[in-house]
């Protein structure tokens, strides 16, 4: 895994502020540590406030150094705290849990809070949970059709198994270097 | 050190408390003046001038906020239960940041320790949280409780007991509205001979495979189940004998269609019942159409007869 140390000094290094956002328990911690951790726990732990990690991603046009705020689930606080944590935000990644379906409905809600803040910036959207294939309410159609509207990019993901992590992060710091310009 | 005077006294007696400190930073956000205990408040050391930044990477990207402040459209730019552990245990800090207006411009930089009430806090966020996922859980099983007594594991389709339910409230539904109302019942033919000959999960192959041509034809409307073993009945609303007769022979037609996986050909046999003045109760419906598949089995199967034909025949 790569890290802040071993960053080659001869490319374009841009530093960005990402926010992870979603209900309560979709999983936001979880990818965050499979990301940038590369491990993955099944104890349930709710998130207080905001978490801030970092990790370097490397693409054909630079580096981009990522500083991910993993912030609370939607109801644990109000929104000028929230407010106050998306401030500054280049991009957000919004997660639901796919065997959870009013996670899916809250999409939107999202959306709207970033642009109330003027934050028109890139997003990506997440099902996640998809390993518990039994107890699966959303497909991924869903999860794409949602992301359509906002024309955003849609993963299917698992913290647990690690499917798609690397590859969402990756789609959104492609996107924050895209409109780098 | 004249700009302490910011720091009113409600701010020193929390100093004094030790659940505060402060640092006085430049506008480009550089430690220039710091709290008597700031280095062992956060437990690590800086260096003078040191970009605040480096201390606390949540105010990277902050610049828009705090020019905000600055003008004066944000009153405070405050930051809640900031995690920041340390080599031996979580902490959480909140961050209050002022506007400073003085000759040396800047911002005043108060760190609240909060982990005590975050620890509070999270504990009872984890609570109701656990509590709301287990009752989702709770709801989901109560649901599938509710689904697997109206639902045939097998087929799923309806079960006797749900199918019952909708004929009662069919029946009432096309006595007000003076509508028809048809039930047929439908029996797989030889459904022993191809559990004896080819084994039951053949014999339960095949009991899917006319499941799937039942719910393929009909209308949404209609109420499909399996009434027991081998016996199919249907619901159909709107429908008089000979409409209901014309999707008894077209469903005998495709249940001959299936071939795929299945160990022998199917046939099914069907009897129709339909509302009449014969009828009083939806029971009266159940053995209309019941006698009239004994009949349709008893004229050597793959047959469809109407109980209305039986009754004009004993009348004669």
């Amino acid at each position: 895994m790569e890290n802040f140390d071993t960053a080659d000094s001869s490319l374009t290094t841009i530093q960005k502020k990402i926010c992870l956002l979603g209900e309560f328990a979709v999983g936001k911690t979880s990818l965050v540590r499979r990301y940038v951790e590369g491990r993955f726990d099944d104890r349930y732990l709710s998130t207080i406030g905001v978490k801030i990690s970092r990790r370097s991603v490397l693409l054909p046009s630079g580096r981009i150094n990522l500083l991910i705020w993993d912030l609370a689930g939607s109801d644990e606080f109000n929104g000028n705290i929230r407010a106050n944590y998306l401030r500054g935000a280049a991009g957000a990644i919004i997660v639901c849990d796919l065997t959870r379906r009013e996670t899916l409905t809250s999409f939107p809600r999202y959306v709207r809070q970033l642009q109330s803040l003027g934050l028109n910036i890139p997003l990506v959207f997440v099902g996640n949970k998809v390993d518990l294939s039994e107890e699966l309410v959303i497909s991924a159609q869903e999860v794409q059709d949602v992301a359509e509207e906002f024309h955003a990019p849609a993963y299917i993901s698992s913290a647990k198994t690690g499917e798609n992590v690397e590859e969402l992060f990756f789609a959104l710091a492609q996107r924050l270097m895209d409109s780098q310009g | 050190m004249s700009k302490q005077k910011f720091l009113n006294r409600e701010v020193l007696c929390l100093l004094l408390e030790k659940r505060f400190t402060y640092a006085l930073l430049s506008l480009d956000l550089k430690i220039e003046t710091v709290a008597e205990n700031f280095a062992t408040f956060l437990g690590r050391p800086f260096i003078p001038h040191q970009p605040v930044t480096e201390l606390f990477e949540a105010l990277i990207g902050a610049e828009d906020a705090l020019q905000a402040l600055y003008d004066g459209t944000l009153q405070v730019y405050r930051l809640e239960y900031l995690h920041c552990p340390d080599s031996s245990q979580d902490r959480y800090f909140t961050l209050h940041l002022r506007p400073v207006h003085e000759e040396e411009k800047g911002y005043l930089l108060l760190i609240e320790d909060v982990t005590e009430v975050a620890l509070l806090e999270q504990k009872s966020v984890q609570a109701r949280n656990e509590l709301a996922l287990l009752r989702m859980q709770l709801e989901r099983a109560q649901a599938e409780l509710t689904r697997q007594a109206r639902f045939d594991t097998l087929t799923n389709l309806l079960n006797r007991r749900a199918f019952d339910e909708a004929l009662e409230k069919g029946l009432l539904t096309a006595r007000l509205q003076s509508a028809s109302l048809s039930v047929l019942f439908l029996d797989l033919d030889n459904l022993k001979e191809i559990n004896d000959t080819h084994g039951h999960p053949a014999g339960d192959l095949a009991l899917q495979r006319v499941a799937d041509v039942l719910r393929q034809s009909i209308r949404a409307t209609d109420v499909a189940a399996r009434y027991g073993g081998d016996e199919f009945v249907i619901l159909l609303v709107n429908t008089d004998e000979g409409q209901a007769y014309h999707l008894a022979r077209r469903l005998q037609k495709n249940v001959r269609l299936q071939r795929e996986g299945l160990s022998a050909p199917i046939e099914i046999s069907g009897g129709i019942a339909s509302l009449s003045p014969l009828v009083r109760t939806a029971q009266d419906l159940i053995q209309q159409a019941d006698i009239a598949l004994y009949h349709a089995k008893h004229q050597g199967k793959n047959q469809i007869v109407k109980y209305s034909s039986l009754h004009h025949r004993q009348q004669e």
